[in-house]
């Protein structure tokens, strides 16, 4: 079964921003090449900050309703 | 004659002589499930052997240490060896056990090595056939029983980690002869799902009983055909099962598969936080480096600029020009100078000068000075010129010798 994400993974983005890093430590970029890739290097921290610190995962319980169709719920470790 | 009454204790060791003259007694082997176990701190065991009808006091003495009396607890089958005596004290009769083992594990084991063999052979354990655990999974699948403390565990140790995971458990039996197919399904079910990343199957500590459904040979291969990258974490660090064996990574314990899953959240937000710092300094530092290149190449540019050159021939001009009037000055005062000390000199030597002090010039008709008397004739007019004025005169005597004005 093909595994679709369309979003960037945690650990692509995070690899990115430090190839970034050492292209501009390196100083060979053009102003311009600077400036773009300074650009993406700070989206590139917000989506991994994001990913990380902005939601609360949920947890869910798999069970099949009353027809049999499977469905997600609220798991409360202590009931 | 009528006999005695026996004293209890007296009865006790016939009963007890009894007992252990019996040839079937002496030495009998019994089957049966343990319970009320009691482990004595010395070593000694204490418990009851029960079938459904019946129940039997046992006790065992622990005089051979190398026997690992731990693996026993109440509910486990088991076959021991022994005699049956009298405890005199209590008057009852006890099993004297000499030996103990479970019952039916030889059979497990030798199941499970031939198991473990067969799926070796077919490469179901090759390092190549695993799937890499993602670094950072987003949606954990968990299957596993929903009330024990291994899924609590492995939630408590995930949150902890990283809170924004997201977990989804498939509730599941972990023991039992349904519990094979559970295991299976709820992996499969996982992998219809197209946003699963992980999966982690497991359960707490048990008996290799207990355990049994993670060395079914149907759960080894669903494994092995998941997609998803399964952790298995069954039992505790000594117990190793079929499941450990084909799963993607084996955690020793529930607790450890949550720790494996997912990284800490501190170290990744640290990470991120110093990568942000690096960020900035690299990008202001490029700006500042081409700074300097513009200011050396503008530096080098005015260095050269035509203008300079200009300015600094002009400059020269002005000191070249300074310098003549300067040069011109001092000429020109000198000449004065000079000009002034031959006045006085010719002053002195003016024979204007030389008339002032008594002497007249002698000069023919036609102006030329007279310094001898060798062309002078008598009656030849001559100018005398004075200080003041000139006459005309005759001369009348006309004297060469003894004339000598130098006295």
């Amino acid at each position: 079964m093909a595994r679709k994400k369309q979003n960037i993974s945690f650990e692509d983005a995070i690899v990115q921003l430090e190839d970034i890093l050492s292209k501009l430590e390196e100083g060979e970029l053009s102003l311009d090449d600077s400036l773009t890739e300074f650009g993406k290097g700070i989206e590139l921290y917000k989506y991994c900050y994001d990913l990380l610190n902005k939601v609360e995962g949920k947890i869910k319980i798999i069970v099949s309703d009353e027809n049999g169709v499977i469905i997600e719920k609220d798991f409360n470790a202590n009931t | 004659m009528e006999l005695r009454p026996f004293k209890v204790s007296e009865i006790s060791q016939y009963i007890k002589r009894i007992l252990l003259g019996d040839p079937l007694l002496y030495d009998i082997s019994v089957e049966g499930e343990i319970s009320n176990f009691k482990h004595h701190h010395n070593g000694n065991m204490y418990f009851t052997l029960k079938d459904e009808k019946s129940k039997i006091r046992c006790v065992f003495f622990n005089n051979n240490i190398d026997n690992n009396l731990n693996i026993f607890g109440d509910g486990m089958h088991v076959i021991v060896n022994g005699y049956i005596s009298l405890y005199e004290r209590d008057g009852s009769y006890q099993l004297y056990i000499r030996t103990i083992k479970k019952k039916g594990i030889g059979e497990l084991f030798e199941a499970f090595e031939k198991l473990k063999r067969k799926l070796e052979a077919e490469g179901l354990f090759d390092t190549k056939n695993k799937k890499p655990i993602r670094f950072l999974p987003e949606k954990i699948g968990v299957a596993t029983s929903s009330t024990g403390a291994a899924i609590k565990d492995i939630i408590s140790v995930i949150k902890r980690r990283m809170p924004c995971t997201e977990i989804k458990i498939y509730p599941i039996l972990v023991q039992g002869e349904k519990a094979p197919a559970h295991i299976s399904k709820a992996i499969k079910y996982f992998n219809t799902r197209d946003d699963i990343d992980l999966i982690i199957i497991g359960r707490g500590g048990g008996s290799i009983e207990e355990l049994w459904a993670f060395n079914d040979e149907i759960v080894a291969r669903t494994i092995y055909s998941s997609e998803v990258p399964i952790i298995s974490a069954v039992g505790h660090e000594i117990d190793f099962t079929i499941a450990d064996f084909v799963a993607d990574l084996r955690a020793p314990t529930p607790s450890v598969a949550g720790e494996l899953a997912v990284p800490q959240i501190e170290d990744l937000n640290y990470r991120l936080k110093s990568d942000l710092t690096s960020l900035v300094n690299n990008f202001h530092q490029s700006i500042e480096t081409k700074k300097d290149d513009i200011k050396y190449i503008y530096d080098k540019l005015l260095l050269n600029n035509p203008t300079n050159i200009l300015d600094s021939n002009r400059q020269r001009l002005d000191l070249m020009l300074r310098d003549l009037i300067k040069t011109m000055t001092n000429i020109n005062r000198d000449k004065k100078n000079r000009i002034d000390l031959l006045g006085n000199k010719l002053d002195s030597l003016s024979p204007l000068a030389v008339l002032k002090r008594g002497y007249s010039i002698a000069s023919d008709k036609n102006g030329i000075v007279i310094r001898t008397v060798d062309k002078i004739s008598n009656g030849d007019i001559i100018n005398l010129t004075f200080s003041n004025g000139k006459i005309e005169v005759e001369v009348i005597n006309k004297q060469c010798e003894g004339w000598n004005y130098h006295g």
